[in-house]
């Protein structure tokens, strides 16, 4: 058998150890070939002084507390094949880990970009509708400020019908006749709805308009009435589930807290508890860290609801 | 020799070498077939197996002749089980040969 055969079966045979004991071991071997080679002998009867190579690998595998027979049966093949096999070999198993690390990572920067294109179609194709609902929800009353050109219209037109007043009151003491007519010239130029429809249809219009925006404003106040129960419903069951998980935590947590007391003692005592105490402490902590953070969310949604309360009066 | 008498008695030498000087893995498996025929890959695994019980520990130094060399040092755990097993061979090899004169005797 040449060294590099005996090297490779020899880490095969090993191979349930960790890769730098491995390497470790393999390293002394290989110096011992070596400085054998260099005291005259051959690579094949440097190698044949170490024996069998089941025997050694088995104990090699006894100074790591590891059975032998374990170690064949993890590799579940012959305990020495003659053939490489491929799986099995270290630099192969890290580079078969380094490429599903590389797989792992690609697929999961896809999903993220999938995901990222997804939520920008939805804020592109939903965003302004839900930016409207939401306005329509916060501010109903500025509704009908929504038509911008017929306001901008309307308020040049007041505009100019308190110029006008201003004008009369201005020029009253100079005639009255030149400032009716200024008046009536000025009223020409922002000519009213009324003049435009006869009575009949206006009154019509009105009615339709009338009776459409209080079915509207009806329709409005069940739907924000049925939100607003829903959330509350939602609210008390959230806040129901916060304050019930605050309360076990807390009693998880002083549980916890009796038994590191007691794990304590014991420490004390000198028995080996040290582990245990410690990771008692760590779920007294993780406990009422739990309980607190369940505490402040009812309370955070409680001063939010006030100071909303507080905005609107 | 019977392999088991080596196997029992190979622990105390090696232990025995390291504590005159340190040596590295060649050096040792020469050393100790000077005093037992043994099978040259067992020496390594025993190496390992008493660093791992920490009555050894390691350090490389450098080498004329090729890669750095990893020596082996007896720690004062080592000293002791040392000790321990050398007074235990003593009182075997006095037992049994106390026992094999009585015999030859008669």
């Amino acid at each position: 058998m040449d060294k590099k055969t005996f090297i490779r079966e020899l880490k095969l045979a090993l191979s349930v150890l960790k890769q730098e004991e491995l390497d470790d071991i393999i390293s002394e071997y290989e110096q011992h070939i070596d400085m054998k080679q260099a005291n005259g002998l051959t690579e094949e009867d440097a190698i044949a002084d170490f024996g069998s190579l089941n025997e050694l690998a088995a104990e090699i595998l006894e100074a790591y507390h590891v059975r032998a027979d374990y170690a064949a049966g993890k590799k579940g093949q012959k305990y020495f094949p003659q053939k490489e096999q491929k799986s099995y070999e270290p630099g192969k198993i890290g580079s078969l880990c380094a490429k599903a690390g590389a797989a792992v990572t690609q697929g999961a920067g896809k999903a993220g970009r999938w995901l990222w294109g997804i939520l920008l179609f939805w804020k592109a194709a939903f965003g302004k509708t839900v930016f409207w609902i939401r306005n329509r929800w916060e501010n109903p009353m500025d509704y009908e400020g929504e038509m911008e050109n017929g306001q901008d219209k309307k308020e040049d037109c007041i505009k100019e019908q308190k110029d006008i007043k201003t004008l009369i009151l201005d020029r009253e003491e100079e005639g009255e006749t030149e400032a009716e007519e200024l008046c009536e010239s000025k009223r020409n130029q922002f000519p009213r709805r009324s003049r435009r429809k006869t009575g009949m249809g206006r009154a019509l219009l009105d009615g339709i308009r009338s009776v459409s925006g209080k079915v509207i404003g009806l329709l409005e106040n069940v739907c924000r009435l049925g939100i607003r129960a829903a959330f509350w419903g939602f609210r008390m069951v959230w806040n129901s589930a916060c304050i019930g998980f605050a309360l076990f935590c807390g009693c998880f947590g002083l549980l916890c807290l009796y038994c590191m007391g007691l794990l304590t003692v014991l420490l004390l005592q000198g028995y080996p508890l040290a582990g245990l105490s410690l990771g008692c402490a760590g779920l007294v902590m993780c406990s009422f860290s739990a309980a607190l953070l369940s505490i402040t969310m009812v309370l955070k949604g409680r001063n939010r609801k006030k100071a909303e309360d507080r905005e609107h009066a | 020799m019977n392999a088991q008498f080596k196997k029992g008695v190979l622990e105390l030498i090696v232990l025995e070498s390291v504590r005159q000087r340190d040596m590295y893995g060649y050096e040792l498996v020469e050393e100790v077939s000077k005093v037992v025929d043994v099978n040259e890959g067992t020496i390594y695994p025993l190496l390992k197996r008493l660093t791992n019980e920490h009555y050894f520990e390691t350090y490389l130094r450098e080498s004329k002749e090729g890669p750095p060399r990893k020596y082996y040092h007896l720690t004062a755990a080592g000293v002791l089980y040392r000790d321990s097993l050398e007074k235990e061979w003593n009182e075997l090899t006095e037992k049994v040969g106390g026992f094999l004169e009585e015999c030859r005797n008669g």
